[in-house]
């Protein structure tokens, strides 16, 4: 993949003791605790664990769609911790790609126009923008015509669209929450296969997923349980129970 | 960052055109709702100005004298000559008599003319005032504008004499008396300088001859008219019969009007538009979730949503435009005005009505429209870029925090908006400054309506609640949309306030057609007591609407009365004059023309407006004229003052006797018996008709009245009637039947897409077993719920501050006229009436729909 990565020697991704809490009426949930955990550019991290273990809040934190409790975050080496409302849509619009399980394409665009939100809004002219876009969706094998609106794409096709859109601006990391959880298995493959490329160009790509297959695809597997890394694996295709509180093989959890 | 902002802002239109196009129907309605409001305004606008042009014109072609022998030709009008600013009356006129046309002060602030050398009319004419006629019985002629001569009538009442110094009483301005004219009115007739630098004709001049040596063009250039208030070296108008602080008012209450018109413009589409776009801002929570992902800033989240109500109210203006200029090219050349009656034909005969387009004001509410449909959207974009991207992503609206006691806000605003609304239509002067305020206050007015309805929209809920059953489930889900519903019964009251504010006004116009009709019948009763006789009622088959007062002519059979006086005519013939001791008279009627008139056998009579009005004389008992006894003395009293007739015999023998009310003749009257005659017994009918007009009904027969023969044995009945014209109901009917529709509209828009959201309910509503036309039922409700909370809204702010205006001090009479009655059931009736209007329409649109849709699946199943 000729990839649109945005090159750099810091790590892609930085949580430092992250905490993050919610309240929800009088009870306080702690949704992650202390976190710390580095992912390198050029390499694809999936986060696993059961329902509320926390893998969803970390991936919003990295996307600065909300904040940290305490801690501090980092994105290619800038601190995002204290980003306002307009920092954190300049972050994604220019640092950090996301691709969610439901696509969230805007119905009323076009494929081609869904790609070029980030560069309009990034000040790109129409022209440029629309020559971006048609590249990022060609990268991810979304055919022609491109002028397509989402209900008359398959869901693959509507997957790679909001892959396209996350790769449309050079990222330094990639955000993935859920990629293949609409898709028949075939088709979650293929766009697990896309997401790799993504890495292997050099963007750090984070994948949060509860399937196994999909946590195969990654380089490493971290897993989360109750708002704590309960284990940590950097090992290609080891299969990771959503149920197991540590991977095989074990490693000790990242400070 | 000049990129970015463009892209933002191209990313939003695009957003908006897309979302309009997808939800069609939506956007049609709003559209509509958008264009009802604006058009309505556009039209009132059209249809003043037109009105404005017509009565100019027509007052225009009025204004001419008629052709007689001695006078100058009608269509001639005199030559001006810009140096002196003097009218020359023509050679060889015989008569000269001054008239000038003052003019419409409503309208000549307006519409004035430019400069010497224009003399365009103003738009509207008013009466040829009686101030015309100029003799100066003392003093010198007035040569400033700071001096005055003034009436006799004026010097008497004010008790000031030549070298004093008066304030006339509508421009404020204080003159010194030079010298006093013989008018009766109160009149003053302020002086110009001769140089023609500040003459400012506004006014059509004309000349019509009359054969006093007095009046000559000097003399002219002396009458002063005024035509520039704002001008610092123009002189202020002259006072002449209260016409210029009539007209003030006038101004004022139509900047209270046009800002209050304005602000109904823009509130109404606000507030019922955002409802709406709040709706729809929450469907596209998931989007907007989207574009925050996607990298779009909160700014760019509100173009987003904001644009929409730009476009839609950019749609909804252009449509009202392009309506009411399709409607006013084919009415334009159709219209003809009759006799104030309209008819859709050309008749050569009539005028035919002028109808203006008047571009500023119609591109100017055009553009009330669009921010209207902008500021629709506001407050709905602001919400949607508030929303954590989290919580837009999932669909969901975070938690509404505790609303503001919006209640108490909204009576402290109201009340606020109540007290300037008072201050500021009050004492009309100056009025353009006071027009600002008076726009300001119908603001705070609104808003504080606005703000009550949240607390409003509660007290029906809880009242719905208690009743249990269907009701509560409609009360709560109105509740529970609290500002959704509240913003939908603000919009309604606006509407529905309308045609409450037009009854009121109503009923202060028939107050004060009643309040004048009243004091010109007393007037004149005052001036028969005093031998005066000047006016001209309204004959029996002339009444249209409500008789109000009636003069009673009382005939007196000469058996009756047995006096030591004669009537006698002006010939000797029986007529209506009789004899009276000259000092008596001038001390009654302060006419010292007849006093000095009379001589031994003489007989004067007084002419007034050219028309003989009374006769008198006087003379020894040795020159005794032979005189027919059988005249009569009409003597006209109110219908309530039917009492006794107090005749004063003077001491002297051979002097006559002189008529009037008892106060009058014991004030003219020093010694003397005093007799009293009695009217004879009044027939049914005649005592059933001075009944009727005393309690202020129509006369259910007056035509009978009219045959009544004097009967030289009893004293009959003669009634002639002064009427006030009913009121049109076709005012308040248009407005009621607009409130309906757009009480309709606004409540049907909301329920509609609110139906969308309490799907569930239904759902949830039918599992547990209610029949099917709960769900109908409920909606009913809601819509007559929602507007039963709109009506309240209505009756309390609109009508209030509709009393508010009424009630202030004008300079004709000291707050609301005597007359004046709230009209407490057709208030009520029209709130009433419009919200069963909304439960029926909804019923019947729900029942049709249940209908089709029962039909549609019948097809299915069939094929």
């Amino acid at each position: 993949m000729n990839a649109r990565i945005h090159m750099t020697k810091d790590p892609a991704l930085v949580l430092e003791g992250v905490t993050r809490r919610f309240e929800d009426g009088p009870t306080t949930v702690t949704a992650l605790d202390a976190v710390s955990l580095s992912v390198a550019p050029g390499s694809m991290c999936a986060l696993t664990g059961a329902s509320g273990s926390g893998k969803s809040t970390l991936l919003h934190l990295a996307a600065a769609m909300i904040a940290p409790t305490s801690g501090a975050i980092r994105v290619g080496g800038r601190d995002i911790t204290g980003l306002d409302a307009a920092g954190a849509a300049a972050l994604r619009r220019e640092t950090v790609g996301i691709v969610f399980q439901r696509y969230n394409l805007i119905p009323s665009l076009t494929a081609l126009e869904n790609v070029t939100l980030p560069l309009e809004y990034a000040g790109r002219s129409m022209r440029e923008a629309r020559a971006l876009g048609s590249a990022a969706l060609e990268q991810v094998g979304v055919p022609l015509p491109h002028d397509r609106f989402p209900d008359a794409l398959s869901g693959g096709q509507q997957q790679r669209v909001a892959i396209a859109r996350a790769l449309a601006v050079p990222r330094s990391l990639v955000l993935a929450d859920e990629p293949t959880g609409a898709l028949d298995s075939a088709t979650g493959d293929q766009v697990m296969r896309l997401l790799v490329e993504v890495a292997a160009a050099g963007a750090g790509v984070v994948v949060v997923t509860h399937d196994p297959r999909v946590a195969s695809f990654a380089d490493r597997v971290v897993s989360l349980r109750d708002g704590h890394i309960v284990s940590d694996s950097d090992a290609p295709g080891a299969v990771v129970s959503p149920v197991a509180d540590v991977a095989a093989p074990a490693a000790p959890v990242a400070p | 960052m000049s990129g970015w902002w463009v892209g933002g802002w191209r990313v939003a239109a695009r957003l908006a055109r897309r979302e309009v196009r997808r939800h069609l129907a939506r956007s049609a309605l709003v559209v509509v709702i958008i264009a009802l409001p604006v058009l309505a305004a556009q039209a009132g606008a059209i249809a003043y100005r037109s009105a404005e042009a017509t009565n100019a014109a027509e007052q225009d072609e009025r204004a001419t004298f008629e052709d007689e022998p001695g006078f100058i030709p009608a269509d001639e009008r005199i030559g001006y000559d810009p140096r002196v600013g003097v009218p020359e009356a023509p050679p060889g006129t015989e008569r000269v008599e001054t008239g000038f046309h003052i003019s419409d002060w409503t309208t000549a602030v307006g519409g004035r003319g430019t400069g010497p050398d224009d003399l365009t009319t103003v738009e509207a004419v008013g009466y040829i005032p009686d101030a015309t006629r100029l003799t100066l019985v003392d003093g010198d002629l007035p040569a400033t504008r700071r001096q005055a001569v003034i009436s006799q009538g004026l010097a008497t009442d004010t008790g000031r004499g030549i070298g004093d110094r008066l304030v006339l009483e509508a421009s404020r301005v204080e003159v010194e008396i030079t010298g006093i004219g013989d008018h009766t009115d109160h009149v003053a007739w302020v002086g110009q300088p001769a140089g023609a630098d500040d003459w400012v004709p506004d006014t059509v001049v004309r000349l019509r001859a009359t054969g006093s040596p007095l009046v000559t063009a000097e003399l002219f250039a002396l009458f002063w008219i005024a035509s520039d208030p704002s001008s610092p070296t123009a002189p202020p108008p002259m006072a002449i019969d209260g016409g210029l602080a009539r007209s003030t008012r006038a101004d004022v209450e139509a900047a209270v009007i046009g800002a209050a018109a304005a602000a109904m413009v823009v509130g109404f589409v606000a507030v019922t538009c955002s409802s709406a776009f709040a709706i729809g801002a929450r469907r596209q929570l998931r989007q907007l979730g989207t574009l925050s992902a996607a990298g779009a800033g909160p700014r760019d989240l509100r173009r987003a949503v904001l644009l929409q109500g730009t476009t839609l109210g950019l749609a909804g203006a252009a449509l009202a435009t392009a309506i009411v200029y399709g409607v006013r090219t084919f009415v334009a050349r159709r219209l003809t005005q009759t006799e104030g009656e309209w008819a859709f034909f050309r008749n050569e005969s009539h005028r035919e009505m002028i109808v203006v387009w008047a571009p500023r004001w119609v591109l100017g509410i055009a553009l009330l429209g669009l921010v209207a449909g902008t500021a629709a959207a506001a407050v709905p974009a602001l919400t949607a870029s508030r929303i954590p991207v989290l919580s837009a992503l999932a669909g969901r609206r975070p938690a509404a925090r505790r609303p503001l006691r919006s209640p108490v806000l909204g009576a402290v605003t109201l009340a606020g908006g109540l007290v300037l609304l008072s201050w500021s239509t009050a004492e009309p002067a100056g009025a353009e400054s006071r027009g600002v305020y008076a726009a300001v206050a119908v603001l705070l007015t609104m808003a504080g309506g606005v703000a009550l309805a949240p607390g409003v929209v509660a007290g029906v809920a809880r009242l719905a609640g208690r009743a249990g059953g269907t009701s509560r489930l409609a009360g709560r889900s109105l509740a529970r949309n609290g500002m959704r519903t509240a913003a939908v019964v603000a919009s309604t009251a606006v509407a529905i306030a309308l045609p409450l504010i037009v009854s009121v006004y109503g009923a202060r116009d028939t107050g004060e057609s009643h309040l004048s009709a009243e004091t010109r019948t007393q007037r004149e009763a005052v001036d028969e007591a005093t031998g005066l006789v000047g006016q001209v009622y309204v004959s029996g088959d002339g009444i249209s609407g409500t008789a109000v007062a009636a003069d009673v002519a009382v005939e007196i059979g000469p058996e009756v009365v047995v006096v030591e006086g004669l009537f006698f005519g002006p010939r000797g013939e029986p007529g209506d004059g009789f004899a009276v001791d000259p000092e008596q008279l001038r001390r009654v009627a302060g006419d010292d023309l007849v006093a000095d008139a009379l001589a031994d056998g003489e007989i004067v009579q007084l002419e007034r407006h050219g028309s003989p009005r009374a006769s008198y004389g006087l003379w020894s008992s040795e020159a005794r004229p032979p005189i027919d006894t059988t005249g009569r003395a009409v003597r006209r009293v109110r219908a309530d003052q039917v009492t006794p007739l107090a005749l004063v015999l003077l001491d002297q023998a051979d002097v006559g006797l002189v008529a009037g009310p008892l106060s009058e003749t014991e004030r003219s009257a020093s010694t003397g018996v005093t007799g009293v005659l009695r009217p004879t017994r009044l027939t049914s009918d005649e005592e059933a008709a001075v009944n009727a007009l005393r309690n202020g009904s129509v006369l259910p027969s007056v035509a009978d009245l009219r045959n009544l023969r004097p009967d030289p044995n009893r004293g009959s009945v003669l009634v002639q009637v002064a009427s006030v014209p009913g009121t049109d109901p076709s005012y308040t009917g248009i407005a009621v039947l607009g409130a309906a529709l757009l009480a309709l509209a606004v409540i049907g828009t909301s329920l509609a897409l609110a139906a969308a959201d309490g799907r569930g309910d239904d759902l949830v509503v039918a599992a547990v077993g209610a029949p099917p036309h709960v769900v109908r039922h409920r909606r009913v409700l809601e819509a007559a719920m929602t507007a039963a909370a709109a009506a309240v809204l209505a009756l309390v702010v609109g009508v209030g501050a509709a009393l508010v205006v009424v009630h202030n001090p004008g300079v004709d009479q000291p707050g609301a006229p005597p007359a004046f009655r709230l009209p407490v059931l057709q208030l009520l009736g029209t709130a009433g009436g419009i919200v069963a209007l909304v439960g029926g329409a909804t019923w019947l649109a729900l029942a049709l729909s249940a209908a089709l849709r029962s039909r549609r699946d019948l097809f299915l199943v069939d094929g």
